[in-house]
């Protein structure tokens, strides 16, 4: 028996159609997407599109790369002829892993310098206001709370490594090097502040949670 | 060096890992290590959450119009280029091929022929509290285990035609299912899919099924081609 909401589904058009694939979710319409189906990289585009750019700007420090990476990024996508498979996580967390690796390649062809790792300010977060939120996303602002709190709480040299690594994109000997501190040290440094991140992000929500509210 | 004392000077290799900051040579070794070790699988399982949300941390900005606009003008161009189905077009007519040259391929012939016949005895339409949309039942055809899979196709009234799939088994990476109509002997690709870890899928066709007989879905290479390579493993008759 199908269920009333879908016994009314008509579809004619391409905005009947763009309505019924952003009710799929994300591993769904993957599929339709590794199919070259251009509407339903639209939609991805539209769900992932702005946590891919504000990364890829993070990463890059510059507008205009973070535009280039992020067209890189997904266009690499929509070429792929591997596609996404869920063993490797959700489709978010996929995603922005290829903008991060795309990111940081282009930091190090530019030879700039890593922007600025201290944290974001909280003010430029937020636009829209609380009411105007549907479910899904004030658990993700909620999550992206929790996240940013546990890495202000973190002891100043453990964060440090964290960003470094992540943001940076740097190895754990070059961030030795820079820091004039022994290997061991920041790899100690890391696994500390990986924990308490992890301990942070599960108070209160569980871990299939966490990972189904990624940014 | 106790066991427990290795596995504690693991972690902060594996800290590392999950971050992406080992040179290459040592992910090498922790990921052989790893291969090996469910304790330490666990602990990279375990903290994988805490990587995966550091994106969480940076400032959300909304890219340019811009981007979009340039992003899919890419997108579309290269689609049409590689003649792939537009929003709200079925493929064209010339695009189908024969049922029947899929039927005469040896290696597939009796299955399919076993799999019409199931299908003559089953599938009737069930009506739902609409009498406009009809759900058909797809039947499994003996190439997955009876009971495991349950599908149907919910069509009519001039809608979208939708595939409703629940435990299909799970796939290779280089492989999809594709769904196809049916109409005397000719078949058409409808919809490629791949299932969620739960077996799920529920998606619309590029076809509402006007003057199709029937629905077969069949296991494909992720590059499908015109017509099935291997014997349907469902069919709804409609």
């Amino acid at each position: 028996m199908i269920h009333p909401a879908r016994a009314h589904v008509g579809w004619i058009g391409e905005s009947v159609k763009r309505h019924e694939l952003q009710r799929l979710a994300d591993e769904d319409l993957m599929t339709l997407v590794d199919g070259k189906d251009p509407l339903a990289f639209e939609v991805f585009y539209e769900r992932h599109g702005a946590p891919a750019y504000s990364l890829a700007q993070r990463i890059v420090g510059n507008a205009q790369l973070a535009e280039d990476v992020t067209q890189e990024a997904f266009l690499s996508i929509w070429r792929s002829q591997a596609g996404y498979d869920p063993a490797r996580g959700s489709v978010r967390s996929w995603s922005l892993g290829i903008v991060r690796n795309r990111a940081i390649d282009a930091l190090r062809r530019a030879s700039t310098p890593a922007p600025r790792l201290d944290l974001d300010d909280e003010v430029t977060l937020e636009s829209q206001s609380a009411g105007e939120l549907t479910d899904a996303e004030a658990i993700r602002r909620e999550t992206a709370r929790r996240v940013r709190g546990a890495l202000r709480r973190l002891p100043q040299e453990q964060s440090q490594v964290i960003q470094l690594a992540y943001f940076g994109g740097f190895s754990h000997s070059e961030i030795a090097e820079m820091l004039g501190v022994a290997l061991g040290t920041v790899k100690g440094r890391m696994r500390l502040g990986l924990e308490k991140v992890r301990a942070s992000i599960a108070e209160g929500m569980s871990v299939s949670e966490a990972s189904e509210v990624l940014p | 060096m106790s066991e427990t004392a290795r596995h504690e000077e693991m972690r902060d290799d594996l800290a590392a890992y999950a971050l992406g900051a080992l040179d290459p040579d040592e992910a090498s070794v922790v990921a052989e290590h790893l291969a090996s070790c469910e304790s330490c699988r666990e602990y990279v399982r375990w903290l994988g959450p805490a990587v995966d949300l550091l994106p969480a941390s940076v400032a959300q900005v909304e890219p340019p119009e811009r981007l979009r606009e340039s992003l899919m003008a890419t997108v579309r161009a290269e689609a049409a280029d590689a003649g792939s189905v537009q929003a709200g077009e079925p493929p064209a007519r010339s695009e189908r091929r024969r049922w029947g040259d899929f039927l005469l391929r040896p290696a597939t012939a009796l299955a399919a022929i076993a799999v019409l016949a199931a299908g003559a005895a089953v599938g009737y339409a069930l009506h739902d509290d609409n009498p406009e949309r009809i759900d058909v039942p797809a039947e499994a055809t003996g190439e997955v285990p009876a009971g495991a899979v349950s599908a149907s196709v919910e069509h009519g009234a001039g809608g979208a035609a939708v595939l409703h799939v629940e435990r299909i088994p799970a796939l290779d990476r280089d492989r999809v299912y594709e769904a196809w109509a049916a109409t005397g002997d000719q078949v058409e690709p409808v919809l490629t899919f791949r299932p969620s870890r739960s077996g799920a899928f529920n998606g619309v066709m590029s076809s509402d099924l006007e003057g199709a007989d029937a629905v077969l879905v069949t296991e494909e290479p992720r590059q499908v081609g015109a017509t099935p390579t291997a014997a349907p493993i469902l069919k709804a008759t409609l």
